[in-house]
């Protein structure tokens, strides 16, 4: 039947027509020469929002070509890539960061030359989404016996062995891990890049055990002191009486172990000649320093280990973020600074001078001017035509002035943190946000050892940020980035890098503090200022080569309320100016206080208190330049934390022991004082802290001062202070408001800690603030 | 050599007009005010240029484009009166007008003559005061659509202006009741449409007045132009200089129609100021008149050809302007 067939050629038509459909989409051509293999990080588990380590392996048999390897979760917009080149007969082994945001459960990698694909692979990924991350650095499976994920309400654990081979060798390739255990594998063994990326994510938040036992002297050899809670001492016998005390049950018996000997600022947990283990923090982070062997037969036959574990190993610190619980306040950080990127700069003004003086001398002319002239001739009437010429030949020679000073309608905003890690090292944020009055690709210039990636929408002050689209290539000095009109977008980018020169000291020196600061770099470190406490010191700007030193103020400004914003404080003068009526800050200020937030950011409702020192640089250390004229503000914050040096005497006033927040797990209330404890019907448990470096004084004079909103109660208020020596409670008689004055302080305060408890009627007393006054001899 | 029948008044006129010093201080004052209000917007803008919300370089010419636009039209709604608001009165009151009579130039030469001598002094200040416009082409956001419009809406104002002028002449045959008169009627236009909007607006709730009550204002008119080139939303403008607040005062809210746009109010203010200029001119011919004054004739039946066809067009085009008189 001639309709049949017809019927038949137009179906058969029509899939040939699918079928080329099909294809045109994904032209993958058969690589004979080229071959790819994937492996995912983790085993492809994988915290969403964070960086995942690829780790790639090419062949190339056939001749020399230069491919871009790129890597996205499947429908995404958004692919990291890397260019390679391999010559004939080449194998490379590389790895590719990608950057998460979704939870996927694939990923697409894809070998292109000239948008074809030579090769592919798809990887199985487990987005891991407020879950324990444990990395295992070790020579062989301690075999922990942690709990299993049918146990435990919260936060299960994730194991991975990590190879020493392919340990990543960025930073942003550990941010999926909230804990990593080092255990028999050298921590010299690490290459200089593994290193500085396991320091810098210690740093960032995340927390480090170190396995002690026989192999612990292998383990810790090179490592830099800053990330040592201890040192070794000689070969014990582990009391478990720590293990008990976090499993609440019968312990393992005693532990073959070394002897650790706390540094200073470190916390040792157990008998005081020989510590179970030893903690200290480092930057946001901690580092857990076991004095026994984890893999301890006697530990893994352990039935209560489970409940051991869950409690030693946690993340130094939760973060609630937009991807779940987090160890580092990395995307809060991102969030703070891509707000602030709404902070556009100024345009760069044309000078319009002359254009008005032009306007100026035409109103003479054309007025009365011409008017003149043709009295002078009696040709008045000529002004019919005289007016209209006069008013277009102006009107082109403003037009041509105009159109040749016109101001750079690109808007570019640089923002970046730079913190110092470690002495000589430093972990370096920018972000750039564009504004273009027509869409158009720019080039941005940035340092190849950057990762780069588009900045997650943030809605700031002035507008809403939203992220470049496209193809971002990874190590790559020069990044394309595709810009929609009228829309701020931008792009972050992050390293770390070698910034050498710089220290900061709190000396003690005669019993009283001076903050000193030194920079020998090639580095202007520009209005650099010390907070601490709502102290605020400013040491001015240094050149290379110079130095400050300032004395560190006994008492903080009477006019500044406690737990006041440390932006606030550093940049007061200028906030101020901007709040009288018919005022606004200046948007330069606002996107330093952006900056400073967002280097002091703890969490959402809490910042970090220091002491800090903070310094503005000329320019963004990595570079992130885009390559067309363009109204630039750039804004660069370096922030390091100053050591302690010195001993002997030493006098605190109030603002050094301070509330610690988080240890309390306390909300705060605000009053007129500023931020305070909420009294409770509960007893109010309230832990004081000293800065860590100051953990070893030994207090000799210690009152307390308690003060509330309202009227504290005259009778009924039970106060009590903790004794670590006695472990108990201790009643102190106090007819508060006011100072209490602690006899024999010394087994009040330990490792730099004053628990105190109020119970009773000080719910009355609404909100409580809290200080301190200290005297005492640092070791 | 051959002459139109208005020509003789016309060349007078035309003489008359750049002989004194009354064009030159018009030119200067008018062009000199716009560069003073053009310094000083820019001025104010350069002062909290880092402060506030950032503003791009568009957004600055249309700031520089809005203020100049509003400046030189509410320059030009008092002015246009003036260059005919003594033009048939004093010759009255120079005693010539009988000497007019006695020539045979017809009312319409004469009223012609005058208005047609006015509105080129109008036009040649509006050409004048152009290269101070071009100051907006330094920082760019103004398209030529927008130029256009604010042109049309000066022009047309200009001329019902100059009719206006000439029927108040006529009517009263002394400037000084002529511009008593011109300009009582002027102010009540304009701040009393506003006025009685912001009643409305304040015995509603706020709500925006109806476009009807301000599309006969001649600012709203010029308001409602110039709000396509406001600056782009997608910078926030919680801060700093706020173009719009004055935009949206002069139209007490109308032009701003939510998810339908801009309310095209001055399509229907173009409308009702052509109608307005045919039947003053008309008026004014028979105003002008020496005797039998409203007895119809054959320039009455052209000019009642002339505002048929107009009522014509205007019915035609209503979809097109009425979109300025009703929310969606």
């Amino acid at each position: 039947m001639p309709s049949f067939q017809m019927l038949v050629r137009r179906l058969l038509l029509l899939l040939a027509v699918l079928l080329c459909g099909v294809f045109a989409v994904t032209p993958v051509t058969a690589q004979a020469n080229l071959s790819l293999t994937a492996l995912p990080a983790f085993d492809g588990n994988y915290t969403p929002g964070t960086w995942l380590p690829v780790q790639l392996d090419l062949r190339n048999d056939g001749p020399a070509i230069d491919v871009l390897v790129v890597a996205g979760a499947a429908g995404s917009s958004l692919r990291n890539g890397q260019r390679v080149e391999l010559p004939a007969g080449a194998v490379k082994q590389l790895t590719l960061y990608v950057a998460l945001d979704q939870e996927v459960r694939s990923l697409v990698v894809q070998v292109e030359q000239q948008n074809l694909v030579l090769a592919e692979a798809e990887l199985e990924l487990r987005p891991r989404r407020d879950e324990r991350m444990l990395g295992l650095l070790v020579a062989s499976d301690p075999q922990l016996n942690l709990p299993r994920r049918q146990d435990v309400t919260t936060f299960p654990f994730n194991t991975f062995l990590l190879d020493p081979a392919f340990f990543p060798d960025r930073m942003a390739g550990l941010s999926s891990l909230n804990l990593v255990l080092l255990h028999d594998v050298p921590f010299a063994n690490l290459n200089p890049a593994q290193r500085e990326a396991l320091i810098g994510w210690v740093y960032a938040g995340g927390h480090l055990l170190l396995g002690g036992g026989p192999t612990a002297a292998r383990t810790i050899a090179e490592m830099p002191p800053s990330l040592l809670p201890a040192t070794l001492g000689a070969t014990r016998q582990i009391d478990d009486a720590p293990l008990v005390a976090l499993s609440a049950a019968p312990g393992p018996g005693a532990l073959p172990g070394l002897q650790l000997l706390a540094v200073p600022g470190a916390i040792a947990t157990g008998a005081a000649d020989a510590p179970a283990w030893v903690s200290r923090q480092v930057g946001r982070g901690s580092v857990t320093q076991l004095a026994f062997d984890p893999g301890a037969p006697a530990l893994a036959r352990w039935e209560q280990a489970p409940a051991f574990w869950q409690s030693l190993l946690r993340p130094g610190q939760r973060i609630t973020t937009p991807f779940g619980t987090q160890s580092t306040v990395d995307i809060l950080q991102e969030q703070t600074i891509t707000a602030g990127l709404s902070n556009l700069p100024a345009l760069t003004l044309p000078p319009v001078d002359l254009i008005f003086l032009v306007l100026a001398l035409y109103t003479i002319l054309i007025g009365p001017g011409i008017a003149l002239i043709l009295r002078q001739f009696d040709r008045q009437a000529w002004a019919w035509v005289v007016v209209p010429g006069v008013a277009v030949a102006t009107g082109a020679l403003v037009v041509g002035l105009a159109l040749a000073i016109r101001p750079e309608q690109r808007l570019v905003s640089r923002l970046a943190l730079v913190e110092m890690t470690e002495p000589d090292l430093a972990r370096v944020r920018g972000f750039v946000g564009m504004l273009v009055p027509q869409q158009q690709e720019v080039r941005l210039a940035t340092s190849d050892e950057a990762l780069v990636r588009p900045v997650r929408p943030a809605a700031g002050v002035f507008g809403q940020v939203n992220g470049v689209i496209g193809d971002l290539a990874q190590l790559s000095p020069d990044l394309p980035l595709p810009l929609e009109a009228w829309q701020i977008q931008g792009v972050m980018a992050e390293a770390h890098m070698p910034i050498e020169g710089i220290r900061a000291t709190m000396l003690l020196v005669d019993g009283t503090l001076q903050i000193e600061v030194v920079n020998t770099s090639d580095l202007v470190l520009r209005e650099v200022v010390a907070v601490f406490g709502e102290r605020v010191v400013r040491l001015g700007t240094l050149n290379p080569g110079e130095e400050a030193t300032e004395p560190w103020p006994l008492d903080p400004p009477e006019d500044v309320v406690r737990n006041t914003a440390l932006s606030f404080l550093v940049l007061r003068e200028e906030l101020e100016a901007g709040q009288g009526p018919g005022q606004a800050a200046s948007r330069n200020v606002l996107a330093r206080e952006a900056l400073l937030n967002a280097a002091v950011i703890q969490n959402n409702v809490l910042n970090q208190e220091g002491p800090f020192v903070f310094a503005w640089l000329d320019q963004n250390p990595l570079g992130m330049q885009v390559n067309v004229p363009t109204a630039v503000q750039e804004v660069t914050l370096l922030a390091l934390r100053p050591v302690f040096r010195g001993s002997g005497p030493i006098l605190l006033n109030e603002g050094w022991l301070r509330p610690d927040w988080i240890a309390s797990q306390q909300t705060q209330c605000f009053g007129s004082r500023g931020a305070g404890v909420p009294a409770t019907m509960v007893p109010t448990i309230v832990e004081l802290r000293l800065p860590n470096e100051l953990a070893s004084l030994r207090a000799e004079r210690l009152s307390l001062v308690l003060e509330s909103e309202r009227t504290w109660p005259n009778a009924g208020v039970i106060t009590e202070v903790y004794d670590w020596e006695r472990e108990r409670w201790v009643e102190q008689s106090f007819d508060g408001p006011g100072e209490l004055q602690l006899e024999n302080p010394a087994p009040f305060l330990r490792n730099g800690r004053l628990q105190l408890r109020l119970d009773g009627r000080i719910v009355e007393a609404g909100c409580l603030y809290l200080g301190a006054r200290l005297q005492g001899v640092l070791p | 050599m051959s002459r139109g029948p208005s020509m003789p008044i016309l060349f007078k006129e035309f003489a008359v007009q750049m002989r004194g010093s009354r064009s030159a201080l018009l030119l200067a004052l008018l062009i000199g005010l716009a560069s003073i209000a053009a310094r000083l917007i820019y001025g104010a803008i350069v002062g909290q240029l880092d402060r506030g919300a950032p503003l791009v370089s568009a957004q600055i010419g249309q700031i520089l484009f809005i203020t100049l636009s509003l400046v030189i039209q509410a320059l030009i709604v008092f002015l246009a009166p003036a260059t005919t608001v003594n033009a048939i009165s004093s010759e009255h009151e120079r005693g010539t007008f009988a000497m007019l009579q006695t020539t045979p130039m017809t009312p319409i030469q004469l009223v012609a003559g005058k208005l047609v001598a006015a509105f080129a002094l109008l036009l040649i200040l509006i050409l004048a005061v152009l290269p101070v416009f071009a100051v907006v082409l330094l920082f760019g956001g103004v398209s030529f659509d927008d130029l256009v419009r604010v042109l049309i809406t000066m022009l047309i104002t200009a001329l019902l202006g100059s009719v206006f002028g000439l029927f108040c002449s006529a009517a009263t045959r002394q400037t000084y009741s002529a511009t008593l008169l011109c300009y009582a009627l002027l102010i009540s236009l304009v701040g009393g449409t506003l006025l009685a909007a912001n009643l409305w607006s304040l015995l509603n709730s706020m709500l925006p007045a109806p476009a009807i009550y301000v599309f006969a204002n001649p600012l709203s008119a010029m308001a409602a132009a110039l709000v396509p080139a406001r600056p782009p939303d997608i910078i926030s403008f919680t801060g700093g200089l706020r173009p719009l607040v004055l935009l949206n005062l002069l139209t007490r809210g109308v032009i701003d129609a939510g998810a339908q746009g801009v309310l095209p109010l001055y399509r229907a203010t173009w409308m009702l100021y052509g109608g307005l200029s045919l039947i003053f001119f008309w008026l004014t011919l028979h105003l002008a008149t020496p005797r039998r004054r409203w007895r119809p004739g054959k320039v009455d039946l052209a000019l009642f050809l002339i505002l048929l066809g107009y009522l014509v067009l205007a019915y035609g085009a209503r979809d097109w302007w009425m979109a300025g008189l009703t929310r969606g």
